[in-house]
Formats: C-alpha cells, structure tokens, sequence
C-alpha cells in the first residue's frame, strides 16, 4: 500500500496536509526530496540534518512569534481568514492525543483548518511510538481556544536539537522566533529564496552515513548524544517512505528493498547501542555493522535508480510510466 | 520447556498485556499478530531483560539482515548467544 503522510515526522506529516490541499502530488514531490545531509561544525556532540534537498514549502513558511496566547490565536485565525488554514508550533507534552508527558517535550507541526466561535479544527496526522514506550494517535477534531494555547506552550528553554529541527524543518534554514514566544508558520508570497545550507555540511549519503556511524559509536564516550536519536528516527522515517512509494508503484525489486529494511531497522539498532552503553555495555560492532550495511545498500539502491530510471531521482518531475 | 524459551514467552504475553499461560504461546507465534502485540519499543525492553535475567550478550549482528516476527525468530538469537 502506498504511504500517506501517517508515515512521515512530525514535521512532515502535517506539512503534507497542509500542502496537500494546493498540491495534490505533494506526496510525490516529499518522497522525490528525501535526502540525508548533516552538518558537522556545531562541535562534537551535536549535528543538524537537512532531510530535503528542496525546500519543501517553497519558501513561502515564515515562523512568527507572540509572547502570549491571545495575541498568537488572534493570528493564526487571521492565517486561516487568509490562507485558509495555519501550521503551528505545537508542544507534544500538552497535547491530549500523545502520551509524550512533560518529559518528552518536542516542538511538533499541527494543522488548524477552522474556526467557530470560541473552537478551532485541527488535524494530526502524525502518529509514532515514543521511546517511553507511549504512543502519539492521529488526532482529527475541534478544540477550545485553552486548548489550543495549551498545546502551542513554548518549550523553555529549547534545546539546541530542537531549535536546529524547527530551523530546518523544510530542509533549509529559516529564521525562528524568540524562544519563549508562541509560534505559527504564516504564508507569504515572497519568491522562492535561494536555497542554501550555511556552515560545513556533508550532502552525499554516503559520507554523512560514515560520519554518523562513528558519532554513534562514540556513544558510551559522550552519552548526551543521546539527544539525536530522534535525528535518526526522521532520516529513517523519510527514507522508508520513500523506498515504500517506490516499491508500491514501481514493483518489487530486492535491492530498493534491502535498502528499505536497512533503513527501518536503524533506529532500532542505535536505540539498543545507546541503551547497552548506558548499561555498561559498549557496542562498537553493532553500531559499525549497522552503518556499513546501510552504506552498502545505499549505494547498490542509488546505482539501481541511477541506470535503471534517472528520473526516479529527480525531484522535480515524476517519471513516466511511474507514479511515486 | 528450556529456560530460554520460558523467559522469552514470558515476556511477549507481558508486553502484549495478556492474561495467558505463556506457555500455550506457539513458537510460530506472530511477535505482532492476532495474539501477541509486541511494538518495536516493547521489543528492544524484551532484549535487554533477557541479557538481564539469562545473564547472555546478544550477538553484536543482532539486526543484520535478520527479521523478527515470531517468538521462535526471538528464541533462536537469544539460545545462540548462551
């Protein structure tokens, strides 16, 4: 079965509805800019992961910030005069569908499609199991305003992970609000900036898998990486969803699906490395196993696509005779 | 019914929150099927218990290339490592 957005981040999965209802392909256009690049000056213990090698919106999002509720709701509801509907930042420990709790505070991209009277229609399609053993439903329904402003709580002070995930959410850096305010994403009209990373970045897979299997096995060294296991988890996400698009439209083929399973199975693997570690039990091997594999199927993946069918590869069109 | 298999299917009818005698669950049992529901959280708790409770180190190949989906794919990799 083709994946929806059910199968993207947290970020993505409700950008997709967003963009959905102006772009019906969107899907194709999200599974065709899948890529993993990560930026390595932030000093030892931290990276930033650009997932897309096109800004998914266009450029058009731009964050805002209110320091209080009633300012911030006064305008998402003016977004949703405007545009029609409003993304906005969103807190997973005061959201009523996710058990995510107070300890799993995580910045989260929710839809607001409507509004009447004193109560707001959102839409969540994102749903995860959390590492607290939890789980985030998809949630489609009205909310009061308290809720609302309650769910859109600022995390404070935000984590330095998390501030780079919200900059980089669409795949390139965009300015953020002070920390502490409200957020939204407001739609412009502005043209398309130039896209561009800033700072030292590896954007071949290849080499940004061989960096992060020797960050994660330095794990029993510098246990706070911890934090950018939910990095994995997305580049994982992403990647499944789009090897599953193609193996749904384009026919099975052994090698996309290897590719797949390395995949789904990284974060599985890093989650039991960095849990060993935290026992005592270093686990070098399996983090150095789990990168080399993932490396060899990427590579035998990426030359299938490469002679098999360039345009698979190609973000900006769909190839003929193949619907991702 | 061997110690591995006992601490393995002991766990699985926990994780999935059942009231069942665990030794009625099939080896063939499906970790996430009609019976048992074993989330991939779930699954990696199971696999530090048992290092745990059968005092084993599972294989450092634990994910390479291998699939889990019954509780007998469980027992093998955790009987291997004794």
């Amino acid at each position: 079965m083709t994946p929806g957005p059910e199968a993207l981040s947290c970020y993505t999965a409700n950008l997709a509805v967003y963009l959905a209802s102006t772009e019906p392909d969107v899907l194709e256009r999200i599974a065709g800019s899948v890529r993993l690049a990560v930026r390595t000056d932030l000093g030892d213990d931290l990276l930033a992961f650009s997932h897309h090698r096109t800004p998914l919106d266009g450029g058009r999002l731009e964050y805002r910030g209110a320091g209080d509720a009633a300012t911030a709701l006064d305008a998402v509801a003016a977004e949703i005069e405007q545009a029609g509907r409003c993304l906005v930042v969103a807190n997973t420990g005061y959201l009523g569908w996710s058990t995510a709790g107070l300890e799993g505070q995580a910045p989260h991209l929710l839809l607001v499609e409507d509004l009447r009277g004193d109560e707001w229609h959102v839409v969540d399609r994102f749903t995860a199991l959390l590492p607290s053993g939890g789980e985030q439903q998809p949630f489609t329904g009205w909310i009061s305003s308290a809720t609302l402003a309650r769910a859109m709580t600022p995390i404070v002070p935000l984590p330095a992970e998390q501030r780079l995930r919200n900059e980089l959410a669409f795949g390139f850096p965009r300015p953020l609000p002070r920390d502490g305010d409200y957020q939204w994403l407001e739609r412009t009209e502005r043209l398309e900036p130039e896209a561009r990373l800033e700072g030292q970045w590896l954007v071949e897979t290849d080499a940004a898998l061989e960096l992060l299997g020797e960050f994660w096995a330095g794990i029993d060294r510098s246990p706070e990486r911890v934090r950018l296991l939910d990095d994995m988890w997305a580049a994982a996400q992403h990647h499944v969803f789009r090897y599953d698009r193609l193996l749904a439209t384009a026919g099975e083929h052994p090698v996309l699906d290897d590719a797949r399973r390395a995949w789904r199975d990284l974060p599985m693997a890093l989650r039991f490395a960095v849990d060993s570690a935290g026992r005592g039990r270093h686990r070098p091997t399996l983090v150095a196993g789990t990168f080399a594999a993932l490396r060899r199927c990427e590579r035998d993946a990426a030359s299938l696509l490469e002679e098999g069918e360039p345009a698979w590869n190609d973000p900006s069109r769909t190839p003929s005779g193949i619907s991702l | 019914m061997d110690a591995v298999a006992t601490a393995v299917k002991r766990l699985v009818v926990r994780e999935s929150r059942l009231s069942i005698d665990p030794q009625t669950v099939a080896d063939d049992e499906l970790l996430n099927g009609s019976l048992l529901h074993v989330t991939s959280v779930g699954f990696l708790g199971m696999l530090v218990q048992l290092e745990d409770e059968l005092g084993v180190t599972l294989p450092d190949d634990l994910f390479a290339g291998r699939t889990f989906n019954t509780v007998g794919d469980l027992i093998d990799v955790v009987a291997s490592a004794q």
